[in-house]
């Protein structure tokens, strides 16, 4: 039972890190590779928040701030130039970007290993008698759920919302409507970043802090999303449970062949459905 | 009152030119009918008043406003609106979120969602469809209500008619009227000349990206072979 | 943008028989050895391009395709005693079967999806070698002591400038046969299933062949490239095959100018002398090297080959707009040869 929240609380935290992905591919039709740098920068501006503060409440609140700016401001400077050209070439920039954030961390923390501690209020377990779960992994099933949650809010119930859904199936019509789609454009990005920079504080007392975390859960996000289906955040949701749970109870059972594993999930989804669970029409050809 | 000006416009598509010194005036509360063959650059013409194409050479006017280099969302708010002949409605959205995307970036003035209802009665009867399963007729009812929605005096219409049945035909002709009745000033594009002759105040012919013919829509009800050189098959 | 074979060619043995010379031009043996290093990632960037620049597909997984071939060949000629040149085949054979089984994920997935598979399947092959197979690889400290050729009795191979002779043969044959390929019809197929897949399915043409040939190729080249490395550093570890030689080899070829023979290999050279100069000013040059690729996708996406007198001429006459036109052009030109 505590691997199936342990599964829980992976599926959370690659579910909040797809649906950024999933938003930002959404509307600007670019699969941003720097979202694993955008999670790290997160993870480690938290950290500093945690350590200058000593409050990691603190932490959680502001790192995504700071990252969605960031994400904001690369977006304006770089990604923007790019807007009406070819798909692959946005791609390639936001692997510069990679290379670029991950020298800006080493250049600040260094290349060590770095810990973060979870809030006292969220330490230790929780005894059910038969089986001890972690409060803090609780926690994170449970962000993921309001992650979930708000968004759907959003997306659904609100006029902002709306527009990003219509501009995600037509943003030149948008335009027509009056509405300036590079604004939007740029803020879809810095919430898309900001969702990355929340899902690395948080992710920062269960992980030890480096210069290749990105990398690691950025892989299992991209097989989350196509295995979901890509532009799709419902799809998201299933792909995070399976691979999140793939990975728990993996863990447990043959930890040598998770890798093998999740990636054999990815080849047998893809044989059946090419274009993901709940996948639309690829975007890209 | 400030006309909607297009003064000696090229256009492009790549190294392909596909208006040539094109010159065009439209009125509000006026229905202007730009009519041609397949090709002759109708379409093109609709998207660079909405500056969907880029101008290479030429002015675009609202009254003494050289708009000439604004980009779509800002020529919408100084009052334009276009539906292009695909419709294009949000299919993910419900009708009643297609027609809320333009409450956006416009404050509900003279048209309200009440009252594109009230013009086109079955958009209400199909409020909560999404834009995707919409008939033809329906779509082209939601396009042009959202449009409406932005409180234009422009309104661009792209072949409004086009495969629709009859009977759809006649509600939007006379929903165009009303529209026009109102004090839109409607561009209406279409391949033959019925509907123009029948509604249009003044008809523009339009022939490989050029203007062949300009002028009362009378003119062309009295002398009716008038434009058989730009239109006949 | 047509493959002249006469331009490549010419460059080819010109810049061949330059490099024979430099050696006896008083070259050091740290030039020699940068020299030896830039024809290797010169040749693994030509083989990425086979696979990005001609056949539009982007790979994020080209790493394990050089990396596989290093370990076999590495294996092979130093734990089995298998004679150079086989292992190096066999590397090769291995890359090349990898590289196949990549074209088999290309038919499932298109795109930049299929960028990211790759990514996902050299990744799994990177912990596959460090770890999971580590009894036969040596794991996370690498694999030692491989070894340079023995062949004939008065060719000492450990000499660096001899080995460096031998690296330039092999690379000089290798560029060639890509060079050949490249302009041969198969080369137009690969370049047309890039330019528009639908119509080429139209017409009759198996893409999913086409595709999984020119990676297959693409693999074999880069297996090549792979061996030589081992066998170059003596040395080969799984560094090798993560996800940053994948992108090492991406700038290579988009800096030099991807579509082209000569770009990929001319990129290789500025990014290695980038590596070097930069390297020794500041230990974060390789995020410098980001901003250069950032900047170059804005402004330069056609690499440094775009920057060709003549091309360049052509650039400062023509407007922005009759760029798209020069698609359509493009297009046009390509479907010239099949009429």
């Amino acid at each position: 039972m505590s691997t199936f929240v342990i599964g829980l609380s992976l599926a959370a935290l690659l579910f909040i890190l797809a649906a950024g992905l999933v938003l930002v591919f959404g509307l600007l039709g670019v699969i941003n590779l720097a979202h694993g740098a955008f999670y790290m920068l997160g993870a480690y501006v938290g950290y500093q928040i945690a350590a200058w503060t000593g409050n990691f409440w603190l932490a959680l609140a502001l790192a995504p701030v700071f990252v969605a700016a960031v994400a904001w401001i690369a977006e304006r400077l770089t990604l923007s130039k790019l807007y009406d050209r070819e798909h692959y070439l946005q791609f390639l920039l936001t692997f510069g970007l990679i290379l670029v954030i991950n020298e800006l961390v080493r250049l600040v923390w260094g290349v060590g290993y770095l810990r973060v501690d979870a809030p006292v209020l969220l330490q230790g377990s929780v005894d059910f008698g038969t089986f001890q779960v972690s409060v803090y992994r609780l926690f994170v099933a449970f962000a993921g759920l309001a992650a979930a949650g708000g968004l759907y809010l959003v997306l659904e119930k609100t006029l902002i919302g709306t527009v990003v859904r219509a501009a995600s199936a037509n943003s030149a019509m948008v335009s027509c409507l009056g509405v300036n789609v590079r604004r939007i454009r740029s803020s879809v990005f810095a919430i898309g970043g900001g969702l990355a920079g929340f899902a690395g504080v948080i992710a920062a007392p269960m992980v030890p802090l480096s210069l290749d975390m990105g990398l690691i859960v950025i892989i299992d996000c991209f097989l989350v999303i196509i295995i979901g289906g890509m532009g799709s955040i419902r799809g998201a949701v299933l792909g995070a449970i399976l691979i999140g749970m793939t990975r728990a109870y993996g863990q447990n059972f043959i930890p040598q062949f998770i890798d093998p594993l999740t990636f054999g999930v990815l080849v047998a989804v893809l044989l059946v459905r090419p274009s993901g669970i709940f996948g639309r029409k690829e975007r890209m050809a | 009152m400030q006309d909607l000006v297009l003064k000696d416009c090229d256009t492009f598509y790549g190294k392909a030119q596909a208006l040539h010194g094109v010159t065009l005036s439209v009125s509000v509360g006026q229905i202007t009918s730009i009519v041609g063959r397949n090709g002759a650059g109708k379409s093109t013409l609709l998207k660079t008043l909405m500056g969907l194409q880029p101008l290479s050479r030429g002015q675009r006017l609202m009254g003494d406003n050289d708009l000439s280099d604004r980009a779509p969302h800002q020529l919408n708010k100084l009052g334009l609106a276009y539906v292009p002949e695909d419709r294009q409605v949000f299919p993910n959205l419900t009708v009643m979120e297609n027609l809320a995307v333009s409450t956006f970036a416009h404050r509900t003035l003279e048209w309200s969602a009440d009252k594109v209802l009230e013009l086109f009665p079955r958009l209400g009867e199909r409020r909560t469809a999404l834009g995707g399963v919409l008939s033809g007729g329906e779509q082209q009812m939601l396009a042009i209500g959202r449009a409406l929605l932005c409180n234009p005096r422009f309104l661009l219409l792209d072949e409004p008619t086009e495969g629709l049945a009859p009977i759809v035909v006649e509600q939007l002709v006379k929903a165009i009227c009303r529209i026009r009745d109102a004090g839109v000033g409607v561009v209406l594009v279409e391949q033959n000349l019925s509907i123009p002759l029948s509604i249009s105040d003044t008809i523009l012919a339009l022939e490989t990206g050029r203007v062949r013919w300009a002028g009362p829509a009378g003119q062309v009800r009295d002398t009716p072979t008038l434009l058989d050189e730009f239109i006949g098959v | 943008m047509s493959e002249k074979l006469s331009f490549n060619l010419t460059f080819i043995v010109a810049a061949v028989a330059f490099l024979a010379l430099v050696p006896s031009l008083g070259a050091g043996e740290r030039a020699i050895y940068f020299l030896s290093l830039t024809l290797i990632w010169g040749l693994f960037a030509a083989a990425f391009d086979l696979s990005f620049g001609v056949t539009g597909l982007l790979s994020f997984g080209h790493a394990a395709l050089l990396g596989v071939g290093a370990y076999v060949f590495s294996i092979l000629t130093a734990d089995y005693g298998v004679p150079w040149g086989i292992g190096l085949v066999a590397g090769a054979a291995t890359s090349g079967l990898l590289g196949l089984l990549y074209g088999l994920i290309s038919m499932r997935v298109g795109g930049l999806f299929f960028a990211l598979v790759s990514l996902a399947a050299a990744e799994l092959i990177h912990i596959l070698i460090s770890s999971t197979l580590r009894d036969i690889t040596g794991g996370h400290d690498g694999f030692p002591a491989v070894p340079r050729p023995m062949i004939g009795s008065s060719w000492d191979f450990y000499d660096n400038t001899t080995f460096y002779y031998l690296i330039l043969a092999i690379v000089f044959v290798s560029v060639l046969l890509l060079a050949i390929l490249r302009s041969s019809p198969f080369g137009r197929l690969c370049q047309g299933v890039r330019l528009n897949p639908v119509r080429m399915t139209h017409i009759g043409f198996r893409i999913a062949r086409i595709r999984s040939l020119a990676l297959l190729v693409s693999g074999v080249f880069s297996g090549i490239s792979g061996g030589l490395l081992a066998s170059l550093m003596m040395f080969i570890s799984p560094e090798t095959l993560s996800w940053t030689t994948s992108g090492d080899v991406l700038i290579m070829t988009l800096l030099g100018g991807a579509g082209t023979l000569i770009g990929p290999i001319l990129g290789a050279l500025v990014f290695e002398t980038m590596r070097d100069v930069l390297s020794d000013l500041t230990v974060h040059w390789y995020g410098l090297l980001g901003l250069a690729f950032i900047l170059c996708t804005i402004h330069l996406p056609e690499g440094l080959m775009s920057l060709r007198p003549g091309r360049l001429l052509g650039r400062l006459f023509a407007s922005r707009r009759a760029s798209k036109g020069e698609l359509e052009t493009i297009l046009e030109g390509e479907s010239k040869w099949r009429e």
